[in-house]
């Protein structure tokens, strides 16, 4: 061992001595413990997000059809929210989606008439919704995954099925018409432009409690009880409670774009609602990626954009659409969200060879 | 402390488990036996409500459900799997903050709209987590995911969530399964410090007869799901029943 060798050692060794001293110091103190998801920084990007939302407008609104493709992103996207809350945290997959949907919507439309105005609709409206989906839940617990995502999908079905007979209170195909505008402390909420910023509110309140989630002892609690039911039983956690409670948050979630697309329109019918929108909405958080919890808003996002964009491709859009389709869920398996981090290893890949 | 009375398990047509009766006694160890298919596990499956069974299971005098996960768990009996269970997205520090007692200021109303409270409650238990880990060796690897860790050291992490848990009787199933002899001697230098320490009752299910020897107070044999033995190490290895169910008939 030559001398600059012997130097070199002692001093490594000394800097590992120093970091040892260091973490004797800071290593026991409580923010060097803390679990790596409270190091995020998932406030400030959430602001961010809202911020780019305030703006967003301003460049793509404008005209009547414009308007309508934003507030469709938007109510998609808190629809695509509860279905993440439901799949991803509840782990449990619904196909009631678009029971949901329309439960919300006819029921705030019911309850702003009765009840005074928009906002006591949309609190009846996810309270409803809530209560469905913790009913299908509590009915149905017993069931494998697959089993119970065929059951939701009879639930939702029944569902329509009572909204088609029940005239009086949906209108059937006729559809309703006479809707509370929203307002807010005496602020008529009138324009698409006012109601995109009260859904883009809504929507960071959602996701404001889903960071909150994330953020927090009941998330790993809810980690273990999705995954691992049985061990998280036999560890004294209350698994199908805490799975019980996503599923139900998430449905409310789903209530409440249901109640905002009714309040957000003049007119709508059961023609508004059908199974199709259980599978875009499937389609919209595979797109934008399990792993975050902006997944839903990219990927509502996209499936709501994506058709503009090849909209110059004409006859072959479809196609383009399905082949993007693909090429995102067999290249990025984490969605958009995820690209980020798949496009490093490549590059990093590509550097290191 | 715990009180288990004609436990009976049947899977279809087969009786796993038969009759079965056994009590724990404070600060007691306990060691279950048998040959492979005897139904140590499945005894202990049916005392910790994963499989269906009958008879009685008493916990301090108190009468637990059968068949529901999750009844003795809160009259503070815990148990350890035959193949450790951990998540393997979760880092090692919140595997074991999971198993800590106490259910309040970590539900979800309480992330929502008592944050400041939930996070002071947070940081005290980061500390006991750790506290955990160091018990068990692992302190190093307490932000490394539960995936990236080697099989003996999911062990031992299993072992730190139980422990954090702070059980009064502890069920192992086959603890030192898949360890090698030193780590076999570290596992049970562990469970002797911690008993020293005023740890929990324990209920063992084993194989490796050395590994019970030097640990347990009485030992129960099982074979083919009914008891053929009970009584301290040394009578029961003296039985001949034993003996034959173990190495045959010589």
């Amino acid at each position: 061992m030559s001398v600059t060798d012997a130097a070199k050692e002692t001093h490594g060794s000394r800097r590992s001595q120093w970091r040892r001293l260091d973490s004797l110091f800071a290593g026991s103190g409580p923010t060097i413990l803390a679990p790596p998801v409270y190091r995020g920084r998932q406030w400030p990007f959430l602001a961010l997000v809202l911020a780019v939302g305030c703006v967003v407008p301003l460049a793509f609104g404008g005209d009547p059809y414009h308007d309508g493709l934003l507030i469709q992103a938007l109510t998609s996207a808190i629809l695509a929210l509860g279905f993440f809350w439901c799949f991803g945290f509840g782990g449990q997959f619904t196909f009631a989606v678009f029971a949901m949907y329309a439960a919300g919507a006819y029921v705030s439309v019911w309850g702003a008439a009765h009840f005074g105005g928009f906002w006591s609709g949309l609190v009846l409206a996810m309270v409803v919704t809530a209560a469905i989906g913790g009913l299908t839940r509590l009915v149905f617990v017993k069931l494998a995954p697959i089993y119970f995502a065929i059951a939701t999908l009879a639930v939702g079905e029944l569902l329509f099925i009572l909204f088609r007979q029940w005239t009086s209170f949906t209108g059937g195909y006729n559809g309703v018409s006479s809707i509370a505008v929203p307002s807010v402390f005496g602020f008529r909420l009138g324009t698409p432009h006012r109601l995109y910023y009260l859904m883009l509110g809504v929507l960071g309140v959602f996701l404001a409690a889903t960071v909150a989630l994330v953020r927090s002892p009941a998330m790993r609690d809810l980690i273990m009880s999705r995954d691992h039911g049985p061990v998280a039983a036999t560890a004294g956690l209350r698994p199908r409670h805490l799975t019980l409670i996503a599923f139900m948050v998430g449905s409310a979630m789903q209530g409440a774009a249901g109640s905002l697309y009714a309040h957000s329109s003049s007119f709508f019918s059961l023609e508004s609602f059908s199974v199709d929108i259980s599978l875009s909405v499937l389609l919209m958080v595979l797109l934008g990626g399990m792993d975050s919890v902006y997944g839903p808003v990219i990927g509502a996002a996209v499936v709501v954009y994506l058709p503009e964009l090849l909209r110059s491709a004409q006859k072959y859009s479809d196609l383009f659409y399905a082949g993007l389709v693909l090429l995102i869920v067999v290249a990025f398996p984490g969605g958009v969200a995820g690209v980020r981090g798949i496009a490093g290893r490549w590059i990093q890949r590509a550097r290191s060879h | 402390m715990l009180e288990a009375t004609d436990i009976t398990v049947r899977f279809g047509g087969v009786v796993a488990v038969n009759g079965v009766s056994l009590t724990v006694g404070d600060h007691e160890i306990v060691g279950l036996i048998g040959p492979n298919g005897s139904g140590k596990s499945t005894f202990i499956n049916a005392l910790t409500g994963l499989v269906k069974a009958s008879g009685t299971v008493k916990v301090d005098g108190r009468r637990i459900a059968l068949g529901r996960p999750g009844g003795v768990s809160r009259r503070g009996v815990l148990r350890t799997f035959q193949t450790p269970q951990v998540d393997d997205r979760l880092t090692c520090l919140e595997n074991v903050l999971v198993g800590l007692p106490g259910r309040d200021l970590r539900t979800l109303p309480v992330a929502w709209f008592r944050r400041p409270a939930m996070l002071r409650a947070e940081r005290a238990r980061w500390e006991r987590a750790f506290r955990a880990l160091e018990f068990v060796g692992l302190s190093r690897k307490a932000h490394v995911e539960g995936g990236a860790i080697s099989y003996g050291e999911r062990r031992r992490l299993e072992l730190a969530r139980v422990y954090a848990g702070e059980p009064r009787l502890l069920l192992l199933d086959e603890p030192a399964a898949g360890l090698n002899h030193r780590e076999t001697a570290g596992l049970v230098e562990l469970l002797t410090r911690w008993r020293d320490d005023g740890g929990p009752s324990l209920l063992l299910v084993e194989h490796k007869i050395d590994f019970l020897e030097s640990l347990c107070h009485r030992m129960i044999v099982l074979e083919l799901g009914s008891q053929i033995a009970a009584g301290e190490p040394a009578a029961v290895w003296a039985e001949a029943r034993v003996v034959d169910a173990y190495l045959g008939t010589l």
